[in-house]
């Protein structure tokens, strides 16, 4: 079984390196708080819909996941890029191991 | 060690819960994705939902299911080995590797019933919460994970 250290390397090799994590992370980051300072306008939007948000931009939406990741896969874009599901109502259902 | 927590939605019109962001390696499969865990003290485990778990969903293996129920009804979920890689408050990366994170199993009557996948958090649980102390002061704006 591999060592914590070496998992944890592993883990940051797979992101792409040290740097590109750090990148990475700042821009998943960026990409969050986009989401949540445009919110109310895309609830008003696209409710109900799934939206990607990358470079704090929304670059594409579909009602249907699947072909929204199509998309994306077409146009290369990056795995930080964030994928949410937009609602105007509230979740509520939660599992529990 | 500091791991700053945040409020978020996650894209719906409700109360913001605390949220963690990782890199999630799944380290059989030897790939990671970015995910955003809505920290819950009512799951005894790490679990992946909605999207996350869709993505990998190609490459699990049927015999780690396992069932799980909660306030919102019953599903399974696959088990894999994970390492969480979260960033602290000076950009230093902290890893835990977890012997078995729940990846929920997203079924076609999942898929018809939310016209899609379902949206529900990704949840970091107890089996990462309970090896830190989580100072949660909503009024303050002050959400952390700290070493003991």
């Amino acid at each position: 079984m591999p060592a914590q250290g070496s998992l944890k390397e592993r883990a940051i090799e797979a992101a792409g390196g040290m740097a590109e994590f750090k990148r990475k992370s700042e821009s998943y980051s960026e990409n969050l708080r986009f989401l949540e300072s445009y919110k109310p306008e895309l609830i008003k939007t696209h409710d109900k819909m799934w939206v990607a948000i990358y470079n704090s931009s929304l670059i594409a939406s579909s009602k249907n996941l699947p072909d929204l990741v199509k998309t994306l896969d077409k146009q290369g874009v990056p795995e930080e890029a964030l994928i949410q599901y937009i609602s105007s109502e509230n979740i509520l259902t939660l599992y529990a191991r | 060690m500091i791991i700053n927590c945040f409020p978020s939605t996650f894209g719906a019109q409700m109360e913001p819960a605390p949220a963690v962001q990782a890199y999630c390696y799944l380290t059989r499969l030897n790939t990671g994705f970015w995910v955003t865990f809505m920290v819950d003290t009512g799951a005894a485990g790490t679990a992946l939902h909605g999207v996350p778990a869709w993505r990998v969903q190609r490459h699990m293996r049927p015999e780690t299911l396992l069932p799980a129920s909660g306030v919102g009804g019953s599903c399974y979920y696959y088990g894999e080995r994970a390492t969480l890689v979260f960033v602290d408050n000076k950009q230093n990366p902290i890893a835990k590797t977890l012997n078995r994170i729940d990846i929920q199993a997203i079924t076609p009557r999942d898929i018809i019933a939310s016209q899609g996948i379902p949206s529900v958090p990704s949840l970091l649980g107890r089996d990462i919460l309970n090896r830190r102390k989580l100072n949660y002061d909503c009024p303050n704006n002050v959400m952390c994970l700290e070493a003991p």
